[in-house]
């Protein structure tokens, strides 16, 4: 069998294998690549050498630059201003994100757009308890749009726009793929807006992590810290200024408990001298405390109320709940609220036992919970200490609850400048996001093992295995001989057939290989056939464009639809059902619409 | 000649960072092969293109293939095997350990061997009343021996190999790293065994490592399971039969706890109707069971069911037992559980529920900070449990890697074991290739899933791998690897090849100390390559001493990670390694140099 004809095997057995989905993506992506390798079409090198391409790289390291915008509450903040916008309602949601995404993706491509806007919209599904495979593929095909709007959206645009040039045509203005861009782009959202909820897939999230966006108000309910937990401030005129609080006299505060004291950051500071700003935390009746107050120059102030989340979290420090387990070397142990642990970081701020509140003295039992607060770093330390158990991890609480923490301006700027630089084309995209994404991990807001969790390696792997598939197309004349076929079929019959032929021929190839591959492929073809038709070659080029943007069909169509394939559970057969009116859509543009902009 | 400069100054750097540690490792390799791009000496595909390089992607094959052996158990068994037969001398006890911990780490590399036996170890210490600190560094050292057994024991023999087979020579086979191996092993046995007592200290330490081997016997005594247990058959007279095990329910029967049905071939499970012949096991004192038996027509053994045949029914390869919490505000709260009842999912068995220690009273509704014991499949258990509803005491993935020897699977994975080895080891398909089936193989048939698989894989060693082999090229490209080679030729003159391995040695020794094995490993082997040629000798037994060397970690904590993970169990200072570490430092040399060339000569 020629070579030819393997390859054309090998893309079918492996399309098949994908709409079987009884074997895991990347099994048969990386399958394929072996197969090519051991019928002699590609070498070892030749067929690993997805790994090492720009392309791929550029998307691991994004995924490790969002996870850099998690980490600090960027997310959350961007999170927090969508929440207006969408207003409760899936549908809005939906759309919000799309003319988002659209909007990124002339700065920082689809792929980026997609990395960013992700957990986003991740963040508030979570909260609207719906499921992310309602969400994602929108996105990811509104990118398709996005990336039409400017000659900066995708690279095949710049091909386009240097072949309109090359042969003899007025330049391509920036903005002139917006013609096409928009209709396409209102189209996609009527689409989405009327078709989604019948042809998106309905996944159940199983994975969804809690939603803690509530987390602070819980625990103050759950402890009954509102009621009678107040803090007060130490004034600069305070007369406990120097004295250690341990010594605090709360005699003439009767039924007065002292809690904790921290610092205005929240850090605990019980051993140390009071100083000006520090806050002392008492739990007990409120005349007691106005009377400690009045005695010492201290501002009063309620744990209660709308703001009383920011009394007990913010970017500094926080609290956790952890619960004794069985056996635990802690079972036995006196604590009471008030208490600081043993290496002194955290303050015990209550404890309960079976929902009833412990306010004296009291041995430790398995069951028992207890509310601590101290800084982030302390508390993230006792994640892993044996005997106790953290009911919510306190990194997802410091995610979703706090917004701009620690970090996040420089996580913003490492942003801004990885923007520039791909928006610019002053470094390879890849390139600029490795820098990010090792600014990112040099910053310290994601440790290298929650960088290496968060690359979702499923898309990573895939695309690094459809690589070589691509490459063999290409090689082997595979992709030349059904272009040159179609192209003969269309034979001479009317331009706009042309234009059909072309768009089917765009669509299909961009099934398997990148959409830039196909470009490059086709962009000869169609020049040559309409100089062969007598027509201007501007309408096929503007048409091949859009084809090489509706990549709907299968996830590997395009690195953006591999991307939300994983984290929304999406199958090989979910994408047509959806892509299908889209292409048909992009379809109506190409033929209908290209012609009356850029006549024959 | 300014190249040469620029890859002097970048190799400076990346060394001075490693040692710095104030970056991590991933970044310093990345910006390693970036600075290659930028200063102009390689493209950006070149630099990049390291990752895809066959080497790094059989590295990360390894680790897939790494977490199949522990998932399915094999490793546990291993620490089994230790505990069964260590015995009570020392002498049996090093050498046994070192052998196996060498021999484990031949397949599986050699973090993956001492991370699976280090908590047996430390058992063992305790058990046997010595100090771990006398046992975790042999076990470590044995691990680094071992390495050398096989291709698959350290990244640097992949290295290696591909380096001598880009020059033309047949590479290093699978097994022809034992030829060293073993004398490397036996000597180190035998160092230990006869100086470990004097040159290890004897210390107590206060943190050891969590140790799960025991846990279906901790949680059986916890919940107070062994006793009173009695099996009862079902006759096909009972009325329970074509019941739906699900809606077994013994708990308006006073005392008696329903602890599970089997049927008659051994397995459990809780979906299918009962029928005749089918075991049920319940709890409870003589006279209820009695009674119960006679009522609902079941055969009565006269004699209890014996602790560690419940722990055996309950705790198997098959299914596990898992210890959750309820956590304030969870749904379940003021619901009504009862030991013996099957949760809603249809494939969980609540066996016992306590509060404070105390069994819960018969009819009481659950609040929160109670504790049940769940019963299930460990897939079961792995998927249920992963909800807001329950809080996890340990979780069951690790306590069946730790607790479960051989479990399911284990003759699968180590069917795909063998396939790989026998591939590597005729040839007949390349090293990536074989690696890459094999982890293909592990998620095909179900042994872990995608996610355990990346999960499974160590990142920053793939990446280091793939970072740093651009560099490998830079070094020889720019001539800077001819220049280096030049001075190592010159230094060592006509005292010839010998003392070639011997500097090689030296100098890959001291950088393997202080910055990663599989680094030193990339910058030197192209200078060994290099002057292998100007001396006009055979690459091959320079290659295998730049090998021997980069596994001589012995020196410092900091050597390798594994001696950084026995540092805090063995309660070791920094300056504890190097008296043991020396004397075998002395015999990798002694190897490297005068045995090598005997077998690869010159």
């Amino acid at each position: 069998m020629s070579d030819v004809g393997i390859v054309f095997g090998i893309v079918l057995v492996t399309i098949a294998l994908f709409v079987w989905n009884r074997l895991p993506v990347i099994v048969v992506a990386m399958a394929s690549a072996l197969a090519l390798n051991l019928t002699g079409i590609l070498t070892l090198n030749e067929r690993l050498a997805g790994f090492g391409d720009p392309a791929i790289l550029f998307i691991a390291a994004l995924f490790i630059v969002t996870a850099g915008l998690e980490a600090t509450g960027v997310t959350t903040w961007v999170g927090q201003r969508f929440e207006h916008a969408v207003a409760g309602s899936e549908r809005r949601l939906r759309i919000v994100a799309m003319l988002a995404v659209t909007a990124l993706c002339p700065l920082i491509n689809a792929s980026g757009a997609v990395g960013a806007l992700m957990p986003v919209v991740l963040l508030l599904v979570m909260r609207l308890r719906d499921s992310a495979a309602r969400h994602l593929m929108p996105l990811a095909f509104a990118s398709g749009a996005g990336s039409h709007l400017a000659l900066a959206g995708a690279p095949k645009n710049v091909l386009i726009s240097d072949a309109a040039f090359e042969y003899g045509y007025a330049t391509v203005g920036f903005f002139e793929f917006a013609l096409v861009g928009l209709p396409l782009l209102a189209g996609t959202i009527a689409i989405v807006a009327l078709l989604g909820d019948r042809l998106l897939p309905q996944r159940a999230a199983e994975n969804l992590p809690p939603d803690l966006s509530r987390f602070a108000q819980t625990m103050v309910e759950q402890y009954r810290l509102s009621t009678d937990t107040y803090r007060l401030e130490v004034c600069a005129r305070s007369p406990l200024i120097g004295s250690s609080p341990a010594r605090l006299d709360l005699s003439e505060a009767p039924g007065l408990r002292l809690l904790t004291v921290t610092d205005r950051a929240g850090a605990p500071r019980l051993a140390a001298p009071l100083r000006a700003g520090d806050r002392v935390m008492v739990r007990g009746p409120v005349e007691a405390a106005r009377r400690l107050a009045a005695a010492h120059d201290l501002e009063m102030d309620e744990i209660s109320g709308p703001d009383a989340a920011a009394k007990l979290i913010n970017r500094l420090s926080g609290v956790a709940e952890a619960v004794i387990a069985p056996r635990s070397q802690f079972i036995g142990r006196r604590v009471f609220p008030g208490m600081l642990t043993e290496d002194r970081a955290l303050a015990v701020i209550a404890i309960q036992r079976r929902g009833e509140d412990i306010l004296e003295e009291t041995e430790l039992q398995a069951g028992d919970y207890v509310l601590l607060q101290g800084d982030w770093d302390a508390i993230d330390r006792r994640r892993d200490t044996r005997g106790v158990l953290l009911v919510d991890k306190p990194a997802e609480v410091r995610r979703q609850v706090i917004a701009l923490g620690v970090g996040a301006r420089a996580m913003l700027a490492i942003v801004g400048v990885m923007v520039v630089l791909i928006a610019t084309g002053w470094t390879a995209p890849a390139l600029a996001a490795l820098l990010a994404a090792g600014a990112t991990l040099v910053l310290g807001v994601v440790t290298p093992e929650r960088a290496y969790r968060a690359v979702n390696w499923t898309t990573v792997i895939l695309m690094a295995g459809m690589f070589p598939l691509s490459t063999a197309l290409f090689q082997t004349g595979a992709a030349q001989l059904v272009a040159d076929g179609l192209v003969a079929l269309t034979g001479d019959a009317a331009p706009r057939i042309l234009l059909a032929g072309i768009f089917t021929l765009g669509v299909g190839l961009g099934i398997v290989i990148s959409n830039t591959a196909t470009c490059l492929i086709l962009i000869p073809i169609a020049v040559l056939s309409a100089e062969a038709f007598g027509i201007s070659a501007l309408p096929v080029l503007f048409t091949l464009s859009i084809a090489t943007s509706a990549s709907f069909l299968t996830p590997v169509s395009t690195p953006v639809n591999t991307m939300v394939m994983g984290p929304a559970g999406y199958l090989f057969g979910d994408y047509w059902r959806l892509g299908l009116p889209l292409t048909i859509l992009y379809f109506v543009v190409a033929v209908g619409l290209t012609p009356l902009i850029w006549p024959f | 000649m300014t190249e040469i400069w620029t890859v002097f100054a970048i190799i400076g750097v990346v060394v001075v960072l490693f040692m710095w540690d104030r970056f991590p490792v991933v970044i310093v390799c990345l910006g390693c092969s970036l600075a290659l791009w930028a200063s102009g000496l390689l493209t950006i595909n070149q630099a990049l293109a390291g990752f895809g390089d066959p080497a790094t992607l059989f590295v990360a094959s390894l680790f897939v293939l790494s977490a199949g052996l522990e998932v399915t158990g094999v490793t546990a068994w291993a620490g089994q095997l230790l505990i069964s037969s260590a015995g009570q001398s020392r002498v049996r006890l090093i050498t046994f350990m070192m052998l196996l911990v060498g021999g484990l780490c031949a397949l599986i590399s050699v973090n993956g061997a001492v991370a699976a036996l280090l908590p047996v170890v430390v058992v063992l210490a305790v058990r046997l009343g010595r100090s771990p600190s006398q046992l975790l560094m042999p076990l470590v050292f044995g691990a680094h021996c071992g390495s050398m057994l096989l291709l698959t024991g350290t990244p640097v023999n992949v290295l290696i190999a591909e380096a001598l087979a880009g020059t033309g020579v047949d590479g290093f086979s699978y097994f022809e790293f034992g030829i060293v191996g073993i004398p490397l092993i036996a000597g180190g046995i035998l160092i230990a065994v006869f100086f470990g007592e004097r040159l290890l200290p004897t210390r107590d330490s206060a943190n050891l490592p969590a140790d799960l081997s025991q846990h279906a016997k901790t949680l059986v005594e916890g919940y107070r399971l062994s006793s009173d247990v009695y099996a009862l058959r079902l006759r096909e007279t009972s009325p329970l039969c074509g019941r739906a095990r699900a809606t077994l329910d013994l708990g308006d029967r006073g005392t008696i706890k329903l602890m599970g049905v089997r049927s008659e071939d051994g397995s459990a499970s809780v979906r299918a109707a009962l029928s005749a012949g089918d075991m049920i096991i319940v709890r409870g004192d003589a006279e209820a069971v009695g009674q119960l038996a006679t009522e609902l027509d079941l055969g009565l053994r006269e004699e209890t069911v014996p602790g560690d045949r419940v722990q055996s029914t309950l705790f198997n390869r098959d299914s596990g037992l898992a210890e959750v919490i309820i956590p304030p505000r969870s749904p379940l709260i003021g619901k009504r559980f009862f030991p013996g009842m099957v949760t809603e999912s249809g494939d969980l068995i609540v066996l016992a529920i306590q509060r404070q220690g105390e069994d819960l009273a018969h009819g009481s509704v659950l609040s929160s900070g109670d504790t049940l014991l769940l019963q299930g499949t460990w897939d079961a258990l792995d998927k249920r449990l992963n909800k807001a509803e329950v809080l996890v005491v340990d979780s069951p993935d690790l306590v069946r890697r730790q607790a479960v020897p051989m479990g399911n699977g284990a003759k699968t994975m180590l069917g795909i074991m063998g396939a790989m080895v026998v591939l590597l080891a005729t040839g007949i398909v390349p090293a990536a290739v074989a690696g890459l089936g094999a982890a293909c193989a592990v998620v095909l048939l179900g042994i872990l899933t995608v996610e355990q698989m990346y999960r499974a894989i160590n990142w920053t060693t793939v990446i280091l791998v793939g970072a740093l082999l651009p560099l490998s090229v830079a070094i020889e490209q720019s001539g800077a690897a001819a220049l280096l080679a030049n001075g190592l030729v010159d230094l060592v003159g006509d005292a010839g090849p010998r003392a070639l391995l011997a500097g090689l040695f030296i100098l890959t020794a001291i950088m393997g100390q202080i910055i990663s094995n599989t680094a030193t490993a990339v910058i030197l082997i192209p200078i060994a390559v290099v002057a292998a040629n100007q001396m006009g000798v055979s690459p091959a037994p320079v290659l295998m001493a730049v090998g021997v060397a980069a596994a001589a970690a012995f020196l410092t904590p900091v050597a390798t990670p594994t001696n950084l993970m026995v540092m805090e169990p063995g309660n070791y200072r920094f300056g504890d390694y190097w008296k043991l570490g020396l004397p075998m430092m002395i015999w990798f040399f002694i190897v490297a140099v005068f045995f090598v060339p005997l077998v690869w000569s010159f």
